[in-house]
């Protein structure tokens, strides 16, 4: 290449090199020793040497001259950056978009990399504290540059249960501690033990997660892992996650904490009990409260539980979420849940692996004892869905509540849970005897009930009394949506002398049922307020108390014929399959409850 | 209504409400009170101008930030989700992402500030250094002791 043949080259070498020996000729007792050396030698040693000195002169020249481009060439690069628009932006503000870029999924790597951009990133990503606050993400050679990068702001310690071990490289900044997230096997517990001696001023959220499977050691209540963590001094400490690790719930730590997860632990002491409910008393603030399904009860817990009179309520105002996890139902669960007052605009989420069949809902809700029921967000459920479905020999059933967005726009409930009955109808049946009766719900206004039992049997009487029993508890309902239901469901609702269920029905929706003609005439008449039809087919029953049915949908029922939805159509709006979409934006649409109870059941 | 005059000498007239939302101008106002004289932006163009006060007007009817609010704003909670109109208005050209950026600084609107700088982020976001300077047209302008730094910060990590 023609820059490479450049004339001036030898010549600038030449001088670069003279400019070097000279140099070194200042430095006489390294020169002395290459000549006296010399003379000790004969006249080829002696040429051999001298190239040989003559080759470290070029390349100390090359060195020089290497390095001299290179420094050459970051100025011009530097000077090349002012001139883009991304370098007008104020250190301030790239500082602000480091520190964005750094949020979220973000490995020590990534933070690393933007400070490998360029000189003006790396100047402002080492002045950018917040970028360094996590230096467990980094390699343990960087903990300490990284600690220092990150200033006086407060650390956050995560650490998964394969290197729990590198907390020890953090122990010295411990007081800077916020987060600490931490897996680990019993090898570390004795590392957990330490740091859980010395306070932490900066603490705001302990994550702690031991596993080690067939050995309660560090999660019971009769063997706990450390009697006063952080000797109480936690004065920051809002959010606290625990499985496998049981720290005793008299410790100050456990109040003012906004989050409590509690999982995989084991109580085996009354007291204890007592305790957690005093600690959760503690903190009124609570928003969130946890127990996850791997919480275990001693056999003489529940049967010793008793209402100490010296304790009340434990109020909990600020309460968003509840959520209770059960592999089989735990009546100490349930006893905490009956000292629990949460707020109506609260979501309570049960799942129960296993129910008792003759309870059901029982088991896993406590009993409403008035004057005012204390989950106070499930008296405020305005529609609700029932979800059931069968799988070899068990029930699964899914109870979704929500509330009326003008009552408390957040308010509902979801109650999963499985019972081993060997016939659907008999936990359909427990579950329609329990509903409104366990808890109230005097707002109720919508009703979604999906059984898709193929194949499975469920014509009896007996389970659809159960059914208008409840509806009979329920008089605010206005909207009813019937999937896959016996026609003796149907029958229930029509209105006699005797039985005036839903007196409000406005709505009712029927889906995929083997119900026939004469039921739907006798319906609709029943609930008419249009008087009788001129043939007289529809007879006048429904007593003044009774609303008009204004609305009725009859979707793949099979044995209804087109004539009897012609003389139905006289009474009241009737859509079929053909006039869906007109529907659609009607209340109790069967796609939304669908897709609601189909996520629930996931 | 507001008179703006943009560094290259354009003007625009804009609603009071739409003009406020730049914490500068709301200032400007303020202390002029009710005055026909235009306020000259020696900062911005106006092309600039005309794409910020487009996110002025869309945005003129949600509260202003008040400084309890920013000053509280707990900047560990930040992320970088971005609202669906906010993404649509940000999709522009280099060039002018970082004029609406400066423009955003100067005229003191945060939420755009905000939308500029999250924008930025999520394009850098993982990516290599080499990857992020093709991205910005940066040189690696690097001395060769720096070099040497971030190679033994890069064995470092490569060592994990």
């Amino acid at each position: 290449m023609e820059h490479e043949n450049s004339a001036i080259l030898p010549q600038l070498f030449q001088d670069l090199v003279a400019d070097i020996q000279s140099r070194l000729a200042c430095e006489p007792g390294e020169h002395a020793h290459l000549d006296a050396a010399s003379d000790h030698k004969n006249q080829v040693e002696c040429a051999g040497d001298a190239l040989e000195k003559k080759r470290a002169m070029a390349h100390l020249a090359l060195d020089a001259f290497t390095l001299y481009a290179k420094r050459r060439i970051s100025r011009l690069g530097t000077r090349q950056n002012q001139l883009k628009v991304t370098y007008r932006i104020p250190n301030e503000i790239l500082s602000y978009i480091l520190e964005l870029s750094g949020k979220g999924e973000t490995t020590g790597v990534d933070v690393l990399n933007l400070s490998h951009v360029s000189r003006r990133w790396r100047q402002v990503a080492l002045e950018t504290p917040r970028l360094w606050t996590s230096p467990l993400m980094f390699p343990s050679e960087f903990v300490d540059i990284c600690a220092a990068r990150s200033k006086n702001l407060p650390l956050n310690i995560s650490s998964g249960r394969s290197c729990a071990g590198r907390v020890r490289e953090v122990l010295p900044y411990q007081p800077r501690w916020r987060r600490l997230c931490l897996s680990y096997s019993p090898k570390d517990s004795k590392l957990v033990k330490s740091f859980l001696s010395v306070p932490a001023p900066m603490l705001e959220t302990l994550q702690l997660r031991f596993s080690d499977p067939g050995n309660m050691d560090c999660a019971s209540d009769s063997k706990i892992l450390h009697r006063n963590p952080f000797g109480g001094d936690t004065p920051r400490l809002r959010e606290v996650f625990f499985s496998g690790v049981f720290l005793p719930f008299a410790s100050p730590i456990f109040s003012g904490l906004r989050k409590l997860s509690l999982d995989d632990m084991q109580f085996d002491k009354v007291n204890t009990i007592y305790q957690l409910l005093r600690a959760l008393g503690a903190c009124p603030c609570m928003e969130s409260l946890t127990f996850g399904e791997y919480l275990q009860f001693g056999p003489d817990v529940a049967t010793h539980l008793q209402l100490p009179s010296t304790m009340p309520f434990v109020s909990l105002p600020r309460l968003r979420s509840l959520t209770v996890g059960q592999l089989n139902a735990e009546p100490t669960l349930v006893f905490i849940l009956s000292r629990l007052t949460t707020p109506p605009n609260s979501t309570l989420s049960i799942t129960v692996s296993s129910a008792p069949d003759d309870l059901g809902l029982a088991s896993i809700v406590p009993l409403y004892s008035g004057p005012q029921y204390n989950l106070q967000n499930l008296p405020f459920v305005s529609q609700l869905k029932v979800n059931m479905r069968a799988y070899g020999g068990r029930a699964s059933c899914v109870l979704h509540g929500t509330g009326d967005s003008d009552l408390a726009s957040r308010s509902g409930f979801t109650f999963i849970f499985w019972m081993r009955s060997s016939r659907i109808r008999d936990a359909f049946t427990e579950l329609f005897k329990a509903l409104g009766v366990i808890f109230p719900m005097s707002h109720l206004q919508r009703l979604c009930i999906d059984l898709p039992f193929d194949g499975v049997e469920h014509t009896a009487r007996t389970n659809s009394t159960a059914f208008i029993e409840f509806l009979g508890r329920h008089p605010s309902i206005t909207t009813i949506a019937l999937s896959k239901c016996a026609p003796s469901f149907i029958e229930g609702l029509i209105v006699t002398s005797t039985r005036r269920a839903c007196p409000a029905l406005e709505e009712l929706s029927i889906y995929e049922s083997s119900v026939g003609d004469d039921t739907l005439r006798k319906l609709v008449a029943s609930r008419s307020t249009t008087g009788p039809d001129q043939d007289g087919s529809l007879a006048p029953l429904a007593p003044q108390t009774i609303g008009g049915l204004r609305r009725l949908r009859i979707v793949a029922c099979k044995n209804v014929t087109a004539e009897a939805l012609s003389d139905l159509r006289v009474s009241l709006e009737v859509a079929t399959n053909d006039d869906m979409k007109a529907w659609e934006h009607t209340k109790g649409s069967k796609d939304d409850w669908d897709d609601s109870t189909a996520g629930d059941m996931q | 209504m507001v008179n703006l005059v943009t560094s290259d000498n354009e003007s625009f007239t804009v609603e009071k409400a739409v003009a406020s939302r730049s914490v500068l101008i709301k200032n400007m106002l303020e202390d002029v009170g009710e005055s026909d004289q235009p306020i000259p932006l020696p900062n911005v163009t106006a092309s600039v101008l005309k794409k910020v006060l487009e996110y002025c007007d869309h945005h003129k009817n949600e509260p202003m930030p008040t400084s309890e609010d920013l000053a509280a704003e707990d900047t560990r909670k930040r992320t970088t989700d971005i609202g669906e109109w906010d993404q649509k208005f940000i999709q522009v050209d280099q060039e002018m992402l970082f004029e609406i950026i400066l423009a955003a600084n100067y005229l003191d609107i945060k939420p755009l500030l905000d939308v500029g700088c999250k924008t930025v982020a999520n394009m850098i976001k993982g990516k290599t250094p080499e990857e992020i300077r093709k991205l910005f047209n940066i040189v690696n302008d690097f001395t060769p002791e720096e070099e040497a730094q971030i190679k033994k910060e890069n064995e470092w990590a490569e060592d994990r």
